[in-house]
């Protein structure tokens, strides 16, 4: 919209050509009253007569992208996960509520794998002179925390992850009674 | 039955939870609300989006307050989910828009496609709060009190969010037919 703009006064309905525009555009959606000083305004301006011209031409350049349904039934999908979301045991990686207290102990023996594994790569580096950069030894524990997820974070938060996932299984049954209601 | 003892039989069946519910409901709104998802986050995410949207809308249909229609509920979950997630991966770009495969029509379709793919594009580049209210606008066919609704704004907000967004897609059609010349660029 180039056309350019008038303030308002007597000989364009007392409009300025700013709230004339806005009010024409309520007005193309059956949102304004088509009133006096509207018209005497789009009478008298020819910048805002093709304003409004512009935003009815957009409207019908839109209207062919108004239908547009999916190309497959989405609604397979959508039940499968509102049913994983409901019943976790059904996403087939072992984890209903009896074997997290396992999930928990293998998660310590994973962990106390990995330390010894890190470990053992500390003593080669520190016996092969400190190979590798700082940045690579120091990567190394950054690496674990990323491929492992949360159980695998090492040292320090170990035990209160371990405390966490128990304090979970004891207190899960409540918090999903009330989601499931 | 009534639209709105419809509504409210569905609403009170998926405040319990009930699967059929969400079928019902998504066969009788899922399109339109792909329709929404596929405008403001683009093909490729509207699928994957519209998912999301209805596992929402039954997670959270306990939190359905009433005071308006299901459909304009539906919208404002829709909504809230596509900002949300252009939000999340910054997807405000230019989203990617398909190839025309209208070379082998004639001149006339190819000028429609063309000028729908240009549209879209147009569309695709404005702010998502001003895509928001096109979408809902002139796609979806809410009116004002319903945009307001979905998008828990003031009626005059609605009113000229909307022209700020109509006036953003003529500034950037007319830069796109006349920016060269704005330039001072031979046509070619
Ligand atoms: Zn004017």
């Amino acid at each position: 919209m180039n056309h350019e703009s008038s303030p308002a006064g007597p000989a364009n309905g007392g409009l300025s050509c700013a709230d004339a525009r806005l009010q024409a555009s309520a007005w193309l959606d059956g949102e304004w009253p088509s009133s006096d000083p509207l018209r005497e305004h789009l009478a008298a301006c020819e910048g805002c007569r093709a304003a409004v011209d512009g935003m009815r031409a957009l409207s019908a350049r839109l209207a062919p992208l108004r239908f547009d349904a999916p190309a497959r039934d989405l609604w397979p999908g959508i039940a499968a996960a509102v049913s994983r979301r409901r019943d976790p045991a059904s996403r087939g990686e072992g984890s209903s509520r009896r074997p997290l207290v396992l999930r928990a102990a293998a998660a310590l023996v994973g962990c106390a794998a990995t330390l010894g594994l890190l470990t053992a790569l500390e003593g080669r580096d520190r016996r092969a002179g400190g190979g590798g950069t700082q940045a690579e030894r120091t990567h190394w524990p950054a690496a674990l925390h990323d491929d492992g997820g949360g159980a695998y974070s090492l040292r320090a938060d170990f035990e209160g992850q371990l405390l966490a996932l128990l304090a979970r299984e004891n207190g899960g049954r409540q918090e999903d009674g009330s989601k499931e209601r | 039955m009534e639209p709105q003892e419809q509504d409210d039989d569905l609403i009170a069946r998926l405040q319990a939870g009930d699967l059929g519910a969400l079928e019902s409901c998504y066969r009788l709104h899922g399109a339109r609300i792909h329709g929404l998802c596929r405008r403001m986050l683009g093909r490729d995410h509207a699928e994957d989006a519209v998912q999301e949207v209805f596992v929402k809308v039954i997670e959270r249909a306990a939190g359905f307050r009433g005071g308006s229609r299901l459909s304009t509920w539906l919208h404002q979950v829709a909504v809230n989910h596509c900002l949300k997630r252009l939000e999340r991966e910054r997807l405000r770009r230019t989203l990617e828009i398909p190839a025309s495969a209208a070379c082998r029509d004639g001149e006339e379709r190819l000028r429609a496609v063309d000028d729908r793919e240009q549209i879209e594009r147009a569309l695709s580049g404005l702010a998502p709060e001003q895509r928001a209210v096109i979408v809902l606008r002139e796609l979806q066919g809410l009116d004002y009190a319903e945009i307001a609704a979905v998008l828990e704004i003031p009626v005059g907000t609605v009113m000229s969010r909307l022209f700020r967004a109509r006036t953003r897609l003529l500034e950037q059609e007319r830069m796109r037919t006349e920016g060269p010349r704005a330039l001072g660029a031979l046509p070619t």
